[in-house]
């Protein structure tokens, strides 16, 4: 079994899957019903230790005096302290009480911690995503490295990618709509190459609303505009007859139009699975997200007497999945050479950090942690640590630091 | 160019009595092999080391054959240049010659190898374990057979002796190794000998005493006033220039703290030279 969860402030959503030849099941909040959208919200009881949450938490700050813990996302990625009834709490413990009550709902159909992986979706990672997801793998009491964090993009394409070929013979636009505007995706399969790369070309316009269906029908053409769409995929608010009537009459044409809510989730289930069993799917099509790594990131080393390439990071990871640790030996010179080779072939080239301020030792006696992680797409942190050589020639150390700016093209 | 680590990291590392430290990956042990061929020892052949290989660094496959050696009485060349060629951290041309070395060695004497030894201790600053090798060694030579090699090793047990300031010893010993050979250096290290171990005053009465060869006595001296300028160019005789001028305006108090840092970490120096293991 593998669960996928839709993490954002508002609501947040469950899915889980078993087997591969069954699409996700989301997960109701109540038992026997549809309540699939639960709001991301805690509900502390005045002067106890105890704790709603959910629907159940908003009815009862609305009506029963509990004190609402909500925009608990935002408040997690930021590391806030957060009172609540006089007591201050860690918001990313907060977040965790709540993952924990969400993930409770699979109790029916069996324990998440005997999951086989979990998939937590969030709109947009960035920095704070990667530090939150730390804190989350190191609480959970279940194997951080079954933990996986996806985009909502990444968790379209997965959704996308296990639907019937036929509705993705060409383009699938992804429109999600809220009141605080729409954001959107464009779905593009390249099958020219092996595998067939895949990328969503994304847009946004917190201005638009449905009442001015002349701009949102605009938006869309422009988003749209010289391609072949096959199929369109509405998300978020319900976009209906009696209120966007010449909107769907616009995206109906020529093209299948599918309305759910939990596309999010049911597609970062699939990216659990997907990530836990490799099939001929996943290896016939590659996603190259925005935050995908597009350079594989290895080093020309020794070994023993034979030079060899060592990879450190493969193209096609999400950026906030870099997270490398080796140790390894420095010759004489007193660099590092990162090998970064773009996924097109093209412009292979070295990335040199400098370590001028490691002692300079014998060749081969020089022992150093090279970490490796990256705080956006295109940055990547480099650590090095001197560890010395044993006694023989103790650690000075020096930690060196560097940033590199993967080029676009890379 | 970079290396890939060919083992684990020790967690519990193994010491290497050899060496007087610990090691914690096979490039140490690699590195200890390769610097040290000429002094290495039968004594590194053991089954500890073995397991430590297999248990630690994680390459049992490494241990199993050194194993396989050990039980064969195999030769310590065999046991080295496995290693060596397992891990690749020395060339093949390196390995060859260690292995050259090694075989040479094993066909000397008891007295050549263990010179080897004290010479290995000798330059690592391990005074009191290279006299004992020496000692050994002399017990194993004849002057009569070999007594280049007796006059040799008699000259750096004076070595030895002298960087433990016992110079009348170190005096006494370059003095025969001069009688044995006739080397010229063992004489002037007798003379300097004489000189550090004495004031001033009795060395001179030494030197016409003991009809001591003017012309080298007064280029020790040269040497001497050389040396004691360019020391003035020396870390420790700064710091120590420092902790005396502190003295000399504020009093013994006022540099107590720099004067006792630096003098535990004379001893600290001193007492590392004459650790047994």
């Amino acid at each position: 079994m593998v669960l996928g969860i839709d993490l954002n402030d508002r609501i947040s959503q469950i899915s889980y899957m078993e087997n591969s030849n069954e699409a996700p099941i989301p997960l109701s909040a109540v038992a026997g019903g549809e309540a699939y959208e639960i709001p991301t919200a805690l509900g502390k009881l005045p002067g106890v230790n105890s704790w709603v949450w959910g629907e159940d938490a908003k009815k009862k700050a609305e009506n029963e005096g509990v004190l609402l813990a909500d925009n608990l996302c935002t408040h997690a990625l930021n590391c806030d302290t957060v009172t609540i009834d006089g007591e201050e709490f860690d918001s990313r413990e907060l977040l965790l009480l709540f993952l924990k009550k969400i993930l409770s709902l699979t109790s029916m159909t069996g324990s998440w911690q005997a999951a086989d992986g979990i998939a937590l979706c969030m709109d947009k990672p960035d920095e704070r995503s990667v530090g939150l997801m730390d804190f989350i793998r190191e609480r959970l009491e279940y194997p951080a490295e079954k933990v996986i964090l996806v985009s909502r993009m990444e968790s379209f394409y997965e959704y996308i990618l296990h639907q019937k070929e036929e509705l993705w013979q060409h383009d699938v636009f992804l429109l999600d709509y809220s009141d605080y505007g729409v954001k959107s995706g464009l779905l593009s399969v390249d099958r020219r190459t092996r595998p067939a790369a895949c990328r969503i070309a994304e847009g946004a316009d917190p201005m638009i609303s449905i009442s001015d269906e002349r701009d949102f029908i605009k938006y869309c053409e422009a988003q749209m505009e010289g391609r072949i769409v096959t199929s369109v995929y509405l998300v978020g608010d319900n976009l209906d007859e009696s209120n966007a009537k010449g909107i769907l009459r616009y995206l109906c044409m020529k093209r299948r139009v599918f309305q759910g809510r939990n596309l999010y989730s049911k597609g970062a289930c699939l990216a659990a699975w997907d990530r836990s069993n490799e099939s001929e799917l996943t290896k016939a099509f590659l996603f190259l997200g925005d935050d995908k790594l597009k350079s594989n990131i290895g080093l020309r080393v020794m070994k023993g007497r034979e030079e060899t390439y060592e990879s450190l990071v493969n193209a096609g990871v999400n950026w906030y999945d870099v997270k490398v640790s080796r140790e390894l030996y420095l010759g004489r010179e007193r660099e590092l050479r990162l090998l970064l080779t773009p996924l097109t072939g093209k412009n292979e080239h070295y990335a040199v950090v400098r370590l001028a301020d490691i002692p300079g030792r014998e060749e081969h006696t020089t022992r150093v942690r090279l970490s490796l992680k990256m705080t956006d797409a295109e940055s990547l942190c480099v650590f090095v640590e001197d560890l010395g050589f044993g006694e023989i020639f103790p650690s000075s150390g020096v930690k060196v630091t560097d940033n590199i700016l993967l080029r676009s093209e890379d | 160019m970079l290396y890939q680590c060919a083992s684990a990291y020790a967690t519990t590392p193994y010491y290497l009595d050899e060496l007087g430290m610990h090691i914690y990956s096979i490039e140490e042990l690699c590195y200890y092999l390769k610097e040290n061929a000429a002094g290495l020892e039968d004594g590194i052949m053991r089954l500890e080391l073995c397991s430590f290989i297999d248990r630690e660094l994680k390459l049992p496959e490494l241990a199993s054959q050194l194993t396989s050696i050990i039980r064969m009485r195999g030769t310590l060349a065999s046991f080295v240049v496995l290693i060596l060629n397992t891990v690749g951290f020395c060339s093949k041309d390196e390995v060859k010659n260690i292995e050259t070395l090694l075989n040479e060695n094993a066909e000397l004497g008891i007295g050549r190898r263990k010179k080897a030894r004290g010479d290995y201790y000798l330059n690592m600053g391990r005074l009191m374990q290279a006299r004992a090798e020496y000692e050994k060694s002399l017990e194993n030579l004849s002057v009569r057979e070999e007594a280049d090699t007796v006059a040799a090793v008699t000259h750096n047990l004076g070595v030895a002796y002298a960087r433990m300031f016992h110079f009348d010893k170190a005096a006494d010993l370059f003095r025969r190794a001069w009688d044995i050979s006739g080397n010229i250096e063992s004489y002037e290290q007798y003379l300097a000998a004489l000189r550090l171990g004495t004031s001033r005053e009795n060395y001179v009465k030494m030197v016409l005493d003991l009809e001591l060869d003017q012309e080298k006595v007064t280029k020790l001296e040269g040497e001497i006033e050389r040396l004691a300028a360019e020391s003035r160019d020396n870390e420790d005789y700064k710091r120590l220039q420092a902790v005396l001028e502190k003295k000399k305006r504020g009093g013994a108090s006022a540099c107590r703290s720099e004067a006792d840092e630096l003098l535990n970490l004379w001893k600290r120096e001193f007492r590392r030279s004459m650790e047994m293991d």
